[in-house]
């Protein structure tokens, strides 16, 4: 009994020490929770997500067809293309450019017209003014979407011509079906001769009727087969109802000499004006089409399955908690053993009873204890000033925290424990809150990273603190046990190291 | 010898090429102040550190209540107190926070507000209590030093220059906390390099350069160092060489007879308490009057330059 209050009260000792030379300090602590509170709040207010508007200056000649049809679209191009006039004059656009008065200059080639007879793409070159690869890396694609957009622009007036010769089309339809009116009258009139050359001028109308449909409806082929269903393609349809209403046509110019009864033929041109009609209305559905839906049959529409739309601020709110615990705690453990040497402390451990793990006991409780309150107090102003949402539970969120401070102060002891001087070990604490602002995902997802350097990741505790802690508060998914199984046993390995790290410091030297 | 509680024979420390301690033998009874007394950079603190465990010494071997420091159970280690050379309790802490943390690395009961007010009581900081320790003076910070020592009630004390630094009246303090705790039965080990603190001690241990040059009572030390008790003779008169040539015939004289001025003379005699009144004698029979006759005690600090001088140097 005597060996266990005693155990308690010397692991005690440093409960009462660690947290009042703490709030010795309410600068400190003010800083500690006001801080990131007014980072994460300042960050979402000010944050949108917005892509940069790029100021663009386009150098064409001023006799180009192409820079004409630019400057047409500029204006409706989007929010990110802010256009800036058209000059003929790259030198001075380039000028204007170095001078950052502009963002992007493009170059429309005057020969345009002669690259695309040649079979060649019309390049159109984007020049910028960029350090920031990912800046970069936005002008590119920038530079892809617009161009897309022109080539779909100019598709599109294509479509719409193409259009125009459909109305054609249904004029020609509009005779055939007047022909095949006609030749129905006379079929009931019975007059042979008078049916022959009605026969006859159907059969020239459906000729005309064949090559306009031929010239127009390889596009609407296209389109199906592209994004239709499988199989025979709809204007294979219209090409056979064309052929058996030629079909048809023909048979009707199959009359005998002195042949009273045409009933036979009467049904013919009924299928043939039947025919027609679902022909037309074919047709009409091509041409009624809008231009832009042919150009661009689908468009995206993404369907988040959460069941929250989280914002920019809720996304980074837990990667900020994370960042801020794993830097306290591995800092106040770094200087903690360090700090006992270098002031001599330490002496007064080695000569007393106090073992090496009451110390470290000590130690991790009073800093865990505090972590802990300060945990708890930004967690709150998080959730219920900032609205940042807690879909998940508060035991599995809590077992997060608990294992990802162990961890971090576990880390912490073992710096302090190799390092000589408390400057080292704010080095190596900063150190590793670079490590981890690059490489814990925080900001950098995780899957921009190759392999052997995402292995760096997952030795760092906020990697598997922010992994947890976003799948809580914003799925609302429960803690996922291996991720809290590996960054306890991190914390336990590492905790060994420190133990007996610290051992070895307290014996004689 | 099962009053020795402190048995150091052969003690050597080396620090890679540097030796810091070296064939160092004493033993130390329990109830005794045993002052370590050399200048600074002897080794002193080192052989402190061999004593508490803090350091493992490279040859010899030391016990402290029949253990070896290396080996120190909790029992033992909490018989035992320790004030470093410097401060190193917290400043952001206040004096009763210092006490209290003190007390509960020795497992001292959480019902202790009573024996921490005693102990600040008798280094007399209980009215300083709330005060952090950056605002209380250098003396002060000692004092809590020494409270800190005594928090667990510790057998043996282990004090490394408790008095280093700080004015004399408060030295004088120290020393009379020293003997109280003696009185109460506690053994003390207490390093200075203020060599005139040994005349406070039971035992004191000469270092210099490594090695302890000796060890005995102060008052033998002194015996050793000038080679008897000094007895100072004042005449009324002027001494003629005849009067020297006499006195120096003198039988229970011992060494050199030296001459203070024109009337004094500093002899080394055997026993003082004995060579005064035979030394009143013979001047009575050589009619030379005498104004004064009298042991003349010298400091400490000159008693230690003599040991030094005699010891032989590290080869």
């Amino acid at each position: 009994m005597d060996k266990i209050s005693g155990f308690l009260i010397r692991t005690s000792a440093f409960l009462g020490k660690e947290l009042f030379e703490i709030l010795r300090q309410p600068v400190l602590i003010l800083t500690l929770i006001l801080g990131p509170f007014l980072i994460l709040l300042l960050f979402g207010l000010g944050f949108h997500n917005d892509p940069q508007a790029l100021r663009t200056l386009v150098v064409a000649s001023k006799s180009s067809g192409l820079a004409a049809q630019i400057e047409s679209y500029a204006t409706s191009l989007g929010p990110q293309f802010l256009f800036m006039g058209v000059t003929d004059d790259k030198e001075e656009a380039l000028q204007k450019l170095a001078n950052r008065q502009i963002d992007v200059v493009a170059v429309v080639p005057p020969d345009a017209y002669q690259s695309l007879r040649k079979n060649e793409q019309v390049p159109l070159v984007l020049y910028y003014y960029e350090v920031d690869p990912v800046s970069i890396q936005y002008v590119n694609v920038f530079g892809r979407v617009y161009v897309h957009e022109i080539n779909r622009r100019v598709l599109q007036n294509l479509i719409q011509q193409e259009q125009g010769q459909a109305a054609t089309l249904h004029d020609t339809l509009r005779q055939v079906r007047r022909s095949a009116a006609n030749l129905r009258q006379v079929l009931a009139a019975g007059d042979i001769s008078a049916i022959r050359q009605e026969q006859q001028r159907l059969s020239q109308d459906l000729d005309t009727l064949d090559l306009a449909v031929g010239a127009t409806a390889h596009l609407l082929d296209s389109v199906q087969q592209t994004v239709g269903p499988d199989g025979s393609t709809e204007i294979e349809a219209i090409r056979a109802l064309l052929n058996h209403i030629r079909a048809d046509a023909t048979l009707l110019g199959d009359i005998k000499p002195g042949q009273v009864d045409f009933s036979s033929q009467l049904k013919t041109i009924d299928r043939v004006e039947q025919g027609l009609t679902e022909l037309e209305s074919n047709l009409t559905e091509f041409r009624d089409i809008q231009p832009g839906v042919l150009v661009s049959p689908f468009r995206s529409e993404p369907k988040n399955i959460t069941t929250i739309q989280p914002r920019p601020l809720d996304f980074f709110a837990p990667s900020v908690i994370v960042l801020l615990l794993q830097h306290l705690a591995l800092t106040f453990a770094a200087l903690s053993i360090v700090r006992e040497r270098e002031e001599g402390t330490i002496e007064l451990f080695q000569v007393a009873p106090i073992s090496a793990i009451e110390t470290l006991l000590g130690k991790y409780l009073s800093y865990f204890l505090f972590a802990g309150v300060l945990a708890a107090i930004l967690t709150g102003l998080v959730i219920y000033v900032l609205g940042v949402p807690m879909l998940g539970s508060w035991l599995g969120y809590s077992l997060s925290l608990a294992a990802l401070l162990f961890t971090s102060l576990s880390i912490g002891f073992v710096f302090s424990l190799v390092v000589s001087t408390g400057s080292q070990a704010i080095q190596f604490s900063m150190i590793t809150l670079l490590a981890t602002v690059f490489f814990s995902g925080a900001f950098i997802n995780l899957h921009t990273l190759q392999g052997a350097v995402r292995l760096v990741s997952w030795t760092l505790p906020a990697t598997y603190g922010i992994s947890l802690l976003q799948n809580i508060m914003l799925r609302g998914s429960a803690a996922d046990p291996v991720l809290l199984l590996s960054l306890t046993a991190i914390g336990l390995g590492l905790f060994s190291v420190a133990l007996l790290l610290l051992h070895r410091r307290m014996g004689s030297a | 010898m099962s009053d020795i509680v402190i048995h150091a024979r052969g003690l050597t420390k080396q620090f890679q090429h540097e030796i810091a301690v070296e064939d160092v033998t004493f033993n130390i009874p329990r109830g005794k102040i045993f002052g370590f007394i050399g200048p600074s950079g002897c080794g002193k603190t080192t052989t402190v550190r061999l004593l508490t465990g803090i350091y493992k010494p490279t040859a010899g071997n030391v016990t402290v209540l029949g253990q070896r420091p290396a080996d120190f159970t909790p029992k033992v280690r909490a018989k035992i107190g320790y004030m470093p050379q410097l401060f190193v309790l917290y400043p952001n802490l206040s004096v009763w926070q210092n006490l209290n943390f003190a007390a509960s690395i020795y497992g001292v009961s959480l019902r202790r507000a009573n024996k921490l007010k005693q102990v600040l009581d008798f280094v007399q900081l209980n009215e300083h209590s709330s005060k952090l320790i950056r605002q209380i003076s250098g003396g002060m910070q000692r004092r809590l030093s020494l409270a800190a020592t005594l928090i667990h009630d510790p057998e043996i004390l282990f004090l490394d220059e408790p008095t280093a630094g700080i004015d004399p009246v408060l030295r004088r303090k120290f020393w009379d906390h020293f003997k109280v705790l003696q009185n109460e039965g506690r053994t003390l080990f207490v390093s200075t390099q203020y060599v005139g603190e040994a005349a406070y001690c039971d035992y004191v241990g000469v270092m210099a350069g490594g090695r302890l040059l000796m060890v005995d009572t102060p008052a033998a030390l002194r015996r050793r160092a000038f080679g008897g008790e000094i007895i100072d003779l004042r005449t009324t008169e002027q001494l003629t060489a005849s009067h020297l040539q006499y006195i120096r015939a003198l039988p229970f004289l011992r060494g050199e007879v030296k001459r203070l001025d024109e009337t004094g003379l500093r002899l080394i005699v055997n026993k003082a308490s004995t060579a005064i009144p035979a030394l009143m004698a013979c001047c009575q029979s050589q009619e030379l009057e005498l104004e004064a006759v009298e042991e003349y005690v010298p400091p400490f600090d000159d008693v230690f330059v003599e040991l030094v001088k005699e010891a032989p140097a590290r080869g």
